[in-house]
């Protein structure tokens, strides 16, 4: 039997073998983890279905391997030797553990899962096939042949997308001869997959960056007030999670805020469920889980999510679902340092808010000049959804309820 | 492997040795699996015994004979018969099939055994032979194709002498003098026309208005008026309320809207529809899933409710159709064999062979408008084809019904001389998800009856020459 990379999710065509958890001629149980794979979005550890004994290992750590490839090869037991090797181009009928997005009630019509396809389709049997080995849902694509036939290029077109980057060359040293003292380290993993993301983002919609400042010096009483509370229950309480109820109450009153673009259709899709990716620095590079429904969570329940997915995701051991399904995004710059930032919207969102640092600042109050807390705030939206008007509408909720946090009551489910 | 009460195993086991059942085991096996194949009977199916082979052989028997006695412009002759050596010819095609079916189940590695599967969980099978040995199987996969059988009609109860099946209406050794037929499906109309050629008075009831109900009332007149030709009587919203027998001889009382008619009957053909093979096998003992009509629940890969078990042909659903099954049994092997397969078929052909003989491939008009499209349709009379004409097979035409929207073709529905071989064209065309012009513009070789499609896709087009 072969065990083979399976399809571990959305997107994901191909992952790097950062360890092997077994030995040739190892014996297994069934469920034993074979390999740890990285892909671009997380490390994932593919198990055996079965037990028995390794024949082989099909590649060493840093080889990257192919959804549907084979990984290795498994003897089961009363079979003597490895058994024949299957073309590695065939996808595999795995049942991988589909990453859902669970948003009850609401409908994603934008997820590109890989479902399966009833719909009548103007394509020919090889084509269909080819959807399937590629895992596309053929009803999706759009058919450029003739009468709207869908073609084999279309399905690879289709699943294709997020469109690669333009191939940018490194400039040529001008100093010809003279070595210079550099380094070069080969972009693979999350750091492949950020830069993908952010030339597909930053390139395709238009930012716009509007800027504001909240005076949260009621908000740090709060927090400082509620923080023991938090810390009884294990929960490490920061402003974020107050940051997040904030925002939703925002895009409860702003919906174009909460949406995303299908250029394809010419449709702007509005969310009405509100999932709060939450930018997380970790070693290999930005990860942003997600915390799903967070309009039906308490401000505690969102700190303590919070805290075990980005304890998740620095170590590596988040699961795909938690990284996908986000309709906004935060990130906190704040924590590290810097004024104000640029950030770029983490598709297919169509807004991202960068949170800063909170400082101390003179505030003129009635005539007088106080010291209050001040939150350096920036929103980066989609000027193809949204205009400046209504970012600067959010903004003027968000910060009221940032300035007056007893208002967050008054919206609490 | 050893029979006898011991456990033995394997990778797959198919149930079931027709079209759907033999197809799956060989491709399963071609996929390099270890499998068996159990069938209480020989392998072959009601395909080959009590469908597809024997009733073509016969009607083309019994077309030949008419023809014979019909032979047109010219021509004098004269026929006799004897049904009893017709049907043994009729064996000899069916022993050559089933030895065939044999031979390349040994020939691929497929594991025949005789006896009746019986699941006793969703890895183990129990299979009694004939003679009463009982051997328990484990394996990794299971493929059920277990078939049909022909339905019983209520007040009619098969006694195999004067109320039969298509089974033993197919094995008749004397023309019968007087047939009744309950039901106006495909193998009603077949048999009815076969046997009204021979000689029989042919009596059709039907509960509905129409015969051939799953086909365009305009293809199904053509056929209608041709079995009236033949001397065929139907009794059209007619209900058969009971028999009874007097002096060798079954006596049916129909009635229409509340009047009596008794019809003499030597035989008696109920041909009311199939009930499936899902029963009796142990599927309660697997998380197999049933319909309400009792038809294995499968999914696009032929995949039953039970991870490991897959189900195809006949009790995998309508239509009950060989070809289907073959389709099927393929689709189901090559999931379990890991390949990308997966029964996604635009459309799946259907033939009747009437007189002349009627295709379908695709929608009809009614499902096509009902699913949204807005249509475009044209009709090509077989008379104004050449190759018609010089057949002198002149009744029918080919309908092609089109997305007016981009051309695609949707359906074809063909009445007329070897629409059985018509269709297979037609057949490709939509899976191929071709538009009109790629019909229209395709070469037929002339004089035949192939270009009717042609022609039939360019009258769609709004750019006939032939009308």
């Amino acid at each position: 039997m072969d065990i083979k990379f399976p399809d571990v999710g959305e997107g994901i065509t191909e992952g790097t073998i950062v360890k092997w958890l077994v030995k040739e001629g190892e014996d297994i149980k069934a469920d034993q983890g074979v390999a740890e794979i990285e892909t671009d979005k997380a490390i994932v550890e593919i198990p055996s279905s079965k037990a028995g004994k390794i024949t082989r290992l099909n590649g060493k750590v840093g080889d990257v391997i192919k959804v549907g490839s084979i990984l290795a090869a498994l003897a089961l037991p009363g079979e003597a030797a490895a058994p024949p090797v299957k073309p590695p181009e065939v996808r595999p009928e795995v049942k991988p553990e589909k990453p859902e997005v669970r948003v009850p009630e609401v409908e994603i019509p934008e997820v590109r899962a890989p479902e399966k396809a009833t719909g009548r389709v103007l394509a020919t049997p090889s084509t269909r096939r080819l959807a399937r080995e590629l895992g596309a849902d053929i009803t999706k694509v759009t058919g450029t042949g003739p009468g709207g036939r869908v073609m084999d290029e279309d399905v690879r077109k289709f699943m294709e997308a997020p469109a690669k980057p333009p191939e940018v060359k490194p400039p040529e040293a001008a100093v010809g001869e003279i070595k210079l003292p550099e380094e070069r380290i080969q972009i693979t993993g999350i750091r492949k997959t950020i830069g993908e993301r952010m030339v597909q983002s930053f390139f395709t919609a238009p930012h716009v960056f509007s800027m504001d400042e909240a005076d949260v010096t009621e908000l740090v009483r709060l927090r400082e007030k509620e923080k023991k509370i938090a810390e009884e229950r294990g929960i490490k309480l920061t402003y974020l999670p107050f940051i997040v109820k904030a925002v939703i109450i925002g895009l409860k009153q702003h919906p174009y805020l909460n949406a995303s673009m299908d250029s394809k259709k010419n449709e702007i899709i509005l969310k009405h469920y509100y999932n709060i990716g939450i930018a997380v620095d970790t070693p290999e590079g930005l990860i942003v889980p997600v915390i799903k429904n967070a309009d039906r969570k308490s401000i505690l329940e969102i700190a303590g999510e919070m805290q075990k997915l980005s304890e998740e995701a620095r170590s590596r051991k988040i699961k795909l679902p938690d990284l996908k399904g986000n309709t906004f995004t935060i990130t906190n710059i704040g924590s590290i340092g810097g004024l104000f930032s640029t950030p770029i919207i983490n598709l297919p969102d169509v807004a991202i808010l960068g949170v800063h640092r909170i400082r101390d600042m003179p505030v003129v109050i009635e005539g007088e000049i106080k010291i209050r807390k001040i939150l350096p705030l920036v929103l980066s939206f989609d000027h193809r959804v949204l205009d400046g008007a209504q970012a600067a509408r959010f903004m003027n909720t968000l910060k009221d309820h940032l300035e007056d946090p007893d208002l967050l009551l008054l919206d609490v489910v | 492997m050893v029979m006898g009460d011991i456990v033995t195993g394997c990778d797959v086991l198919v149930v079931g040795g027709g079209p759907a059942g033999y197809t799956a085991a060989i491709r399963a096996s071609q996929l390099e699996k270890d499998v068996m194949l159990a069938d209480r009977f020989d392998l072959g199916g009601t395909c080959v015994y009590r469908g597809c082979i024997p009733s073509k052989t016969l009607i083309h028997t019994a077309d030949f004979i008419y023809n014979i006695r019909n032979p047109g412009t010219g021509i004098k002759s004269s026929v006799e018969f004897d049904l009893k050596k017709i049907q043994q010819g009729k064996y000899e095609v069916i022993k050559k099939l089933r030895d065939g079916i044999y031979h390349l189940c040994k020939k691929y590695g497929v594991e025949v055994i005789k006896g009746a599967a019986f699941f006793e969980s969703s890895e183990k099978a129990r299979i009694t032979s004939p003679d009463g040995i009982v051997s328990t199987l484990k394996f990794e996969n299971a493929i059920i194709a277990t078939g049909s059988r022909p339905q019983v009609f209520q007040g009619f109860p098969f006694d195999g002498r004067f109320v039969i099946s298509s089974n033993e209406a197919l094995g008749l050794v004397k023309v019968p003098e007087n047939l009744v037929i309950l039901g106006a499906g495909y193998i009603s109309i077949e048999l009815g026309t076969m046997y009204a050629k021979l000689g029989s008075h042919v009596k059709i009831i039907q509960r509905s208005s129409r015969i051939l109900t799953k086909f365009d009332p305009e293809v199904v007149e053509v056929v209608s008026q041709k079995m009236k030709k033949l001397g065929i009587e139907f009794f059209l919203n007619s209900k058969p309320e009971g028999m009874r027998i007097e002096n060798d001889r079954a006596i049916v009382t129909v009635s229409e809207s509340g009047k009596k008619t008794e019809l003499e009957a030597d035989k008696i053909l109920v041909a009311v529809g199939v009930k499936p093979n899902s029963d009796g096998i142990g599927l309660e003992n697997t998380k197999v899933e049933l319909d309400e009509k009792g038809f294995i629940k499968v999914d696009e890969k032929r995949r039953t409710s039970d991870p490991k078990i897959y189900a195809v042909g006949d009790v995998a659903g309508a239509p009950f159709l060989a070809h289907k099954a073959f389709r099927e049994g393929k689709v189901a092997a090559e999931v379990i064999g890991g390949l990308p397969s997966a029964f996604d078929n635009r459309a799946v052909p259907e033939v009747v062979f009437s007189e002349p003989e009627i295709a379908r491939v695709g929608m009809d008009e009614e499902t096509a408008r009902s699913s949204g499209y807005e249509v475009t349709i044209a009709k090509f009379p077989f008379r104004a084809s050449g190759s018609a004409l010089t057949l002198d097979r002149t009744d029918g035409f080919v309908k092609i019904i089109a997305d007016k929207k981009n051309g695609e073709i949707l359906g074809i529905h063909i009445v007329g001389a070897d629409a059985s071989y018509l269709i297979g064209e037609a057949s490709l065309s939509i899976e191929m998800a071709s538009l009109l012009e790629d019909l229209a513009v395709t070469i037929h070789p002339h004089p035949t009856l192939p270009e009717t499609l042609a022609e039939a896709a360019e009258m769609a087009l709004g750019k006939v020459i032939h009308i």
